[in-house]
């Protein structure tokens, strides 16, 4: 039985609102984090990663469940004895100290005599390639290097599993893009288990092993990005990341794996899914916008007729917003490979969307 | 030791708040209470109170009676103290009503002013406040004496011929207690008035609102909280004001704080000063309560 | 949208921008005016402290007599050291106390909070003389007879009692404005030093205490200044004999007006005023500026040490010695708040820097004048 590096069994964790409830921000949530992986607690704000977070690294306890470290119950452990570091969203960098005494702080408490100490702050701000910065104040940073600090002053003790909760929040765009490939470049270097809070999906996606979408303090899917994206488990995942049509239909038959579905106002199509149906069960066929293809009937697979409500040019693709007859819509996504606007439909044009039977899901949730 | 410490939130709070709490307990309230006590008991003959205690209601009856004392002379109003307490109410209003009046626009004033300016304004109007009372009272004082500056420069500017009686009266006490109590109108209003968004004045005219209207409808609404902070920590100490009417009035004008020294030095009559003490601590009290409601309602709209 | 006339005229353009020229003219008058009537009286009474005649009206040349006189008169050197006295007792106590209590009151929920809470903001609220009185009551019909009857000790007013009386009414300003600063507090920055190992104890002496330190300073200025100042609650609390700076001034005033009062009102408007000034800095300041008192307070002791020096050489006493060895570690002191000050002071912008330099000045004065003050 291999030991997980972390493992949240059937965590609960409630607080009191002020109108006298009390509040489930994580509800019954198991997840287990494997050695080295990079994971990432993915969710809208309010889910529970957080909070979940914040029981990993001791600032909660949890009101029902536990939470094992390398197969140790820290569930009611205090943070400060704890092998876990954080990188905190604001930084937290101590404002009365000095680079070298902000990154140095955890040493300090575990007594390393100041000779090894400084060594060790002087490699630990090489790695995130900061050198000479000992004697500056954090005021005198700016964010990205902030950050850069908060990383070093985590790393510096070995910690068995790394915490950041949602570190490049408050990075422009530009240097959002650069940290993550350093972040996931670093992770690998270093071999430490990296838990991963974020909001923001397309940053889970690049920089994660396996993922877990959170909301309302459930965790609704866990697993590689690719499976994440390709196969979402629920409405809410498929909707979350990326982006998804929902055609809304019925069942009306099934034979083996492969599902009739009579979609509302529209027609019947054909989908493959592993699950079981019942006929007249209400699901949605989850379809993203680059599995569909604009007038081009692919024979023998589901082709629909619609017309086109708007044209969105986005320089890379072209959107198309298309309206069945029953009153459903759907966006479809074409990369602009040729520059031949003749080929291209306008808006009003009768058109044809067509996709294959093993691109949707089914989903009913 | 210290593992029990971190375990027990109640050792915790406890030995953090043991000391605080005792202190104001047995300093504090405890003699408030005592003064209640006393309020209620006969006086003795040093003018302390009778042992063993004789409870009474006759200090308070006192209050609204001045005849039913046993100094009362044949010409005695029954409503001296009456009078008294109705008359530094009067006084309270008054002040208030020109530290408000006065001190409104100076805030608005000093709002508008660059960063920079307004923090070096807001100091020069903090420093009064902490300072000491006694001393800048005394300074106005030395002002308004008749062989002081305002009166030396007012003569020998040819306006007057002898020196106005400026000091020793109520002109004095509530040119005093303005003067005292200004910047603590200031500060609330102040606070409030620079929480104010101005745009929304803009956005006022805009609308076709007048300056005038866009003062009653949109400023002055919003900045009501820091007007009522300000009426309250005005109102309140100079009811209850001791120092400003003795300096400025000379033992001439009598208010509810002068009457209660009085008590405690010449007319050795505690249970009655006691009773006074009381009365004046109920006053405080519905104006810090009616404060608190107003405030709390405030914060609740959401402002 | 028809655009026949413009809505508005030129004329009421004109007009309006007059009616707010004028507008800013009043407010700027009137602003003028309350800063002249709130300062005027105070400037005048600073310039005729040092007037050669009696007169309070006429300013006939320039003299520091009236300073003079306050220097030898005993009676007020008393005072001034019974008011240091008990002012530094005071804040010491109030401050530690107060400090606690903002503590306990922010970090923990507990029924009644609200309840202690708004008994902590009365005695702010209370009318002093309200106040004085009932100490005086407890004091006299409560505390002494109690001591009398079941300890059989003798107690009376004096010092003490009015040290007692001050921490009561101090440790709310103390607890104010540390409530305050802990309500501004970055509670991330906890938790962060708890996340790489440190306990309650060393996050509290290593984060909390240091980021708070500019707070608490602030209070304690504050709570002596008040103590300084305070004449109501003082003259309920005294004994027969002692006097304080505020009661002394009070029986001149009561009097009549002198250039001596003026001096010594002066004298301790100044001080007020370095205090308060000190007690803002340290408030809403940086670590810059309690550094800078730091070294000023640590230069001060030191330069007095220097100062007594030569008194010691006269006449030799043990306990002299060591009051003096002390006074000279103070100069240790100094100099160990030194480096940490210049490295701040490198990370402020050049007004700062002045005023951080500024600071450091009135410190060093006003610890300084307080220790010869106090000790001679």
């Amino acid at each position: 039985m291999v030991d997980y590096a972390v493992e949240m069994q059937d965590v609960v964790k409630k607080f009191a609102t002020p109108e006298g409830g009390m509040l489930a921000a994580v509800n019954h949530v198991t997840i287990q984090i494997k050695d080295g992986e990079f994971f990432s607690l993915l969710g809208p704000s309010g889910c529970g990663k957080t909070t979940s977070l914040r029981m990993i690294a001791g600032f909660e306890m949890p009101t029902e469940g536990k939470i094992l470290i390398h197969g140790k119950d820290m569930s009611q452990v205090p943070a400060f004895q704890r092998p876990v570091n954080t990188v905190f969203q604001q930084y937290a960098l101590f404002p009365h100290m000095t680079v070298e005494q902000n990154i140095e702080f955890g040493l300090e408490m575990k007594g390393v005599p100041r000779s090894e100490r400084s060594i060790r702050v002087s490699q630990a701000l090489d790695m995130v390639r900061l050198p000479g910065m000992e004697m500056r104040r954090p005021k005198q940073l700016s964010g990205g290097q902030q950050q850069r600090i908060a990383l070093a002053r985590a790393l510096i003790n070995k910690p068995e599993v790394l915490l950041l909760d949602e570190p490049l929040g408050a990075l422009d765009l530009k240097l959002r893009k650069e940290m993550q490939l350093e972040l996931k470049t670093l992770q690998r270097e270093v071999g430490i288990t990296f838990i991963y809070v974020t909001h923001d999906q397309e940053e889970a996606l690049t920089m994660s092993d396996r993922i877990a979408v959170m909301s309302k303090g459930v965790a609704l899917q866990v697993g590689k990005p690719e499976e994440i994206y390709e196969r979402p488990a629920t409405r809410f995942v498929a909707d979350f990341i990326g982006e998804t049509n929902f055609l809304n239909g019925v069942v009306k038959g099934q034979n083996g794996s492969m599902v009739e579905v009579e979609l509302d106002g529209i027609g019947t199509v054909h989908v493959e899914s592993t699950r079981a149906f019942t006929n007249g069960q209400q699901v949605s066929v989850a379809v993203r916008p680059e599995k569909l293809r604009l007038n081009g009937e692919i024979k023998g697979e589901n082709n629909l007729k619609g017309r086109v409500e708007e044209v969105i040019y986005i320089g890379t693709d072209t959107h198309y917003g298309v309206r069945f007859p029953g009153g459903q819509k759907a966006r479809v996504r074409e990369q602009n490979i040729t520059q031949d606007n003749e080929e291209k439909a306008q808006t009003g044009d009768e058109v044809t969307v067509s996709f294959t039977r093993v691109s949707p899901r089914l989903l009913t949730e | 030791m210290l593992k029990y410490f971190r375990k027990s939130k109640g050792f915790q709070l406890s030995g953090l708040l043991g000391p605080g709490a005792l202190w104001i307990l047995i300093f504090f309230n405890l003699p408030i209470l005592i003064v209640l006590f006393i309020s209620f008991v006969e006086r003795g003959r040093a003018g302390s109170i009778k042992i063993p205690p004789v409870y009474t209601l006759d200090n308070y009856v006192q209050l609204f009676n001045a005849c039913t004392s046993q100094f009362a002379g044949p010409e005695c109003d029954p409503l001296l103290y009456v009078g008294i307490f109705g008359h530094s109410v009067r006084i309270g209003l008054v002040v208030t009503f020109w530290c408000i009046i006065l001190g409104y626009p100076l805030a608005y004033f000093i709002s508008k002013q660059k960063q920079v300016w307004r923090d070096a304004l807001m100091v020069l109007v903090i420093i009064p406040f902490w300072t000491n009372f006694l001393v800048r009272t005394y300074a106005l004082k030395q002002v308004l004496a008749t062989e002081g500056l305002l009166n030396s420069f007012l003569m020998n500017v040819g306006m007057i011929n002898h020196p106005l009686d400026l000091l020793f009266n109520e002109f004095a006490v509530n040119v005093g207690l303005i003067y005292g109590y200004l910047p603590f109108a200031i500060l609330p209003m102040y606070a409030s008035i620079e929480k104010f968004d101005h745009t929304l004045m803009e956005a006022a005219a805009d609308l076709g609102a007048s300056p005038a209207r866009a003062f009653l409808k949109v400023m002055l609404p919003l900045t009501l909280p820091g007007v009522i902070a300000a009426l309250v920590l005005v109102f309140v100490p100079v009811v209850g004001a001791f120092i400003t009417p003795d300096i400025m009035g000379g033992g001439k004008i009598e208010m509810i704080g002068t009457l209660i020294n009085r008590q405690f030095g010449v007319s050795r009559n505690w249970p009655f000063g006691a009773a006074m003490s009381l009365i004046l601590m109920l006053l405080v009290l519905i104006g810090v309560i009616a404060y608190f409601r107003s405030s709390t309602e405030e914060t609740r709209r959401g402002i | 949208m028809t655009a026949n006339a413009p809505a508005v005229t030129r004329q009421q353009v004109r007009q309006k921008r007059v009616t707010a020229r004028i507008g800013n003219w009043l407010l700027g008058t009137n602003a003028a005016l309350i800063f002249g009537f709130l300062y005027l009286p105070v400037v005048i009474l600073i310039i005729f402290s040092f007037n050669n005649t009696r007169s309070v009206a006429r300013f006939t040349g320039f003299s520091t007599e009236w300073y003079v006189r306050l220097a030898n008169n005993s009676e007020l050197l008393d005072a001034a050291r019974n008011s240091l006295l008990v002012g530094l007792t005071t804040t010491i106590v109030a401050t530690a106390i107060g400090t606690l209590t903002a503590l306990a009151m922010d970090r923990y929920r507990f029924r009644l909070r609200t309840a202690f809470d708004a008994n902590l903001y009365l005695p702010i609220v209370i009318p002093e003389i309200v106040m004085g009185i009932s100490l005086l009551l407890f004091f006299n019909q409560a505390l002494f007879p109690l001591l009398q009857n079941v300890f059989g000790i003798k107690a009376s007013t004096g010092l003490h009692t009015i040290t007692i009386s001050h921490i009561a009414f101090d440790i709310p300003f103390v607890y104010v404005i540390v409530r305050a600063r802990l309500a501004d507090f970055d509670r991330t920055l906890e938790e962060a030093a708890a996340d790489l190992g440190a306990d309650e104890w060393k996050t509290f002496q290593r984060v909390t205490l240091p980021l708070l330190m500019p707070g608490i300073i602030g209070g304690a200025l504050m709570a002596f200044t008040l103590s300084l100042d305070d004449y109501l609650i003082t003259v309920f609390t005294k004994g027969v004999r002692e006097q304080t700076m505020p009661l002394y001034i009070y029986s001149l005033v009561r009097r009549g007006v002198t250039p001596e009062i003026n001096a010594l009102s002066t004298a301790l408007l100044i001080g007020s005023i370095g205090l308060v000034g000190l007690s803002l800095t340290a408030q809403n300041g940086g670590v810059v500026y309690t550094r800078a008192m730091s070294v000023g307070a640590g230069l001060g002791l030191g330069l007095y040490g220097l100062f007594s020096l030569p008194t010691l050489f006269a006449s030799f006493t043990i306990g002299g010695l060591v009051l003096r060895l002390l006074l000279l570690a103070a100069f240790v002191w100094m100099w160990r708040s030194y480096q940490p000050y210049r490295e701040e002071l490198n990370l402020t912008n050049p007004s700062g820097r002045i005023l951080a330099w500024i600071t450091m000045f009135v410190t060093v004065s006003v610890v300084f004048l307080s220790t010869l003050l106090l000790l001679g």
